[in-house]
């Protein structure tokens, strides 16, 4: 049971030829692991969630879950982005959850909703529209909608970083709650060690070379990540 | 002052003026005729006369057409986002048809087909139907990137994708082009019932205005056009901006990638 990426290699066209984001990337994850990515902005780290999820392809490689090779996206591995306006406007919140669990085909879509909610101690706001919401409140909704679809792998694209300090703490302590309560696999994605370090049971910095892992319980690792981090190389910034 | 009240209040003034012009220049009342003639006179067509059924049978042309026009507009811009073909048919079509005015084609309408309601209908509908089209696929165009990934995620079909997250992005864009065909119908009825002659039973407030004139009736005329523009003003400040109000607090835009 894993999460896994073989040979992954992503392109883009530029100006003078192909721009490789990354090449020949692999990794596996066992269920329940806590990935935090770490990467200077513009290295690549959301086209490699969104190539993870399926949003978009991968010129090369794949993407396993539980061994098997996932053909396009879908519902076991979701995105949180950093927007906060990922929750449909024009639905209310729980709207937003029951709808999401209509079109998966999932039963009891009301009930999975409310609990979902929950969990996110939303159960008092589902009846809002997105735009009566805060940012936290909106981001922990999205997160609502993932743990509704019983989503086996979350990608979160730098979820909280538009949040001010103290309510980005709150939120990752909630994901880390749930995370804890919840059977599934993270992997997150920030260019703030800080965060990482206070996240991540596992961290990994994407530059030049691919995924470097690195252990959490090393000493000096903040030291480690910010040598890591400064060998980002000089992708151009249009990559995220 | 409300905008409300300082619109009502220069309609009022510019009544005034009317009715000084009308009594004391000197003009022949059958060129100005005095406010007072006019809405006696409109008065007298709407409860005495056929025009109320004369407008009626307009107003419901319109919103037949309207219902038309929207109907095959939706559809259209819906099959454009969807395929690429059915995009560059509809972009051609959009191109060629909009900017030729519903009136020019009418004598070949009427060649064609002859007199009758259907024409009329007909007229109204390629009115509407391009600049709504039009105002539906640039809105349809706007749906936040992030929304059709989550469609993705959900494994979403096209047609789905299309009608249950674009759609209700584009629904600022649709209500400002329905506004735009309903101007553009309303025009091109009126227009095109006076140069049809009576349509139906009575035919609709546009032959009641070129009969009018045929006679000579100058608060007759007066009247008619009074009543066009009270249609006019109420269908827009009352009926759209209720409606504007009523969707946009729902479907309003949000600041989205």
């Amino acid at each position: 049971m894993s999460f896994a990426a073989e040979g992954l290699t992503k392109r883009y066209p530029g100006k003078d030829g192909m721009h490789t984001v990354f090449e020949q990337l692999s990794f596996s994850l066992p269920d329940g692991a806590f990935l935090v990515v770490l990467g200077r902005s513009g290295v690549g780290k959301s086209t490699l969630l969104r190539v993870l999820a399926g949003i978009e392809k991968a010129d090369a490689g794949e993407v396993l879950l539980d061994g098997a090779p996932r053909a396009g996206a879908g519902r076991d591995v979701f995105f949180i982005f950093q927007d906060f306006n990922q929750l449909f406007p024009w639905m209310t919140l729980e709207q937003n959850l029951t709808y999401a669990l209509r079109r998966a085909k999932l039963p009891e879509s009301t009930a999975r909703a409310r609990e979902a909610l929950g969990q996110v101690d939303l159960l008092d706001a589902a009846g809002k529209y997105p735009r009566a919401l805060s940012g936290g409140m909106k981001q922990r909704g999205a997160l609502a909608r993932a743990l509704a679809l019983r989503s086996r792998v979350l990608l979160l694209d730098e979820p909280f970083s538009s949040l001010d300090p103290i309510t980005r703490r709150q939120c990752g302590e909630t994901l880390l709650r749930l995370w804890r309560a919840r059977d599934f696999t993270a992997v997150f994605v920030t260019h703030d060690i800080g965060e990482a370090l206070s996240l991540g049971t596992g961290i990994a910095v994407l530059g030049r070379a691919g995924l470097s892992f690195f252990d959490p319980s090393a000493p000096g690792l903040a030291e480690d990540l910010e040598n890591a981090l400064g060998d980002g190389g000089e992708k151009p910034e249009y990559f995220d | 002052m409300k905008r409300g009240t300082a619109q009502f209040l220069w309609v009022l003034v510019l009544l005034l003026i009317w009715e000084a012009a009308a009594r004391f220049s000197g003009v022949s009342p059958l060129l100005l005729p005095t406010v007072e003639a006019t809405v006696a006179s409109l008065f007298d067509a709407l409860f005495h006369g056929t025009l109320f059924y004369q407008a009626l049978f307009s107003i419901g042309i319109i919103a037949l057409g309207l219902f038309i026009g929207v109907a095959l507009a939706l559809v259209l811009a819906l099959l454009a986002v969807q395929s690429r073909l059915a995009d560059s048919l509809v972009g051609t079509l959009t191109a060629l048809a909009h900017p030729l005015p519903g009136l020019a084609i009418l004598p070949l309408l009427i060649l064609w087909f002859g007199s009758g309601t259907g024409v009329i209908l007909a007229i109204i509908v390629h009115s509407i139907l391009w600049p709504v089209l039009l105002n539906l696929t640039a809105g349809l165009r706007q749906t936040p990137a992030m929304y059709l990934d989550i469609g993705h995620l959900l494994s979403l079909s096209k047609p789905r994708i299309a009608v249950e997250l674009m759609l209700p992005c584009a629904v600022p864009d649709l209500l400002a082009g329905v506004q735009i065909g309903w101007s553009r119908g309303w025009r091109a009825l009126i227009s095109a019932e006076m140069v049809f002659g009576a349509v139906g039973r009575l035919g609709g407030v546009g032959w009641y205005l070129f009969k009018e004139r045929t006679f000579m009736d100058a608060p007759g005329l007066f009247a008619g056009i009074l009543l066009v523009i009270c249609i006019g003003v109420l269908v827009e400040g009352v009926l759209f901006s209720r409606l504007e109000r009523l969707l946009l607090t729902r479907f309003g835009r949000e600041e989205t990638k």
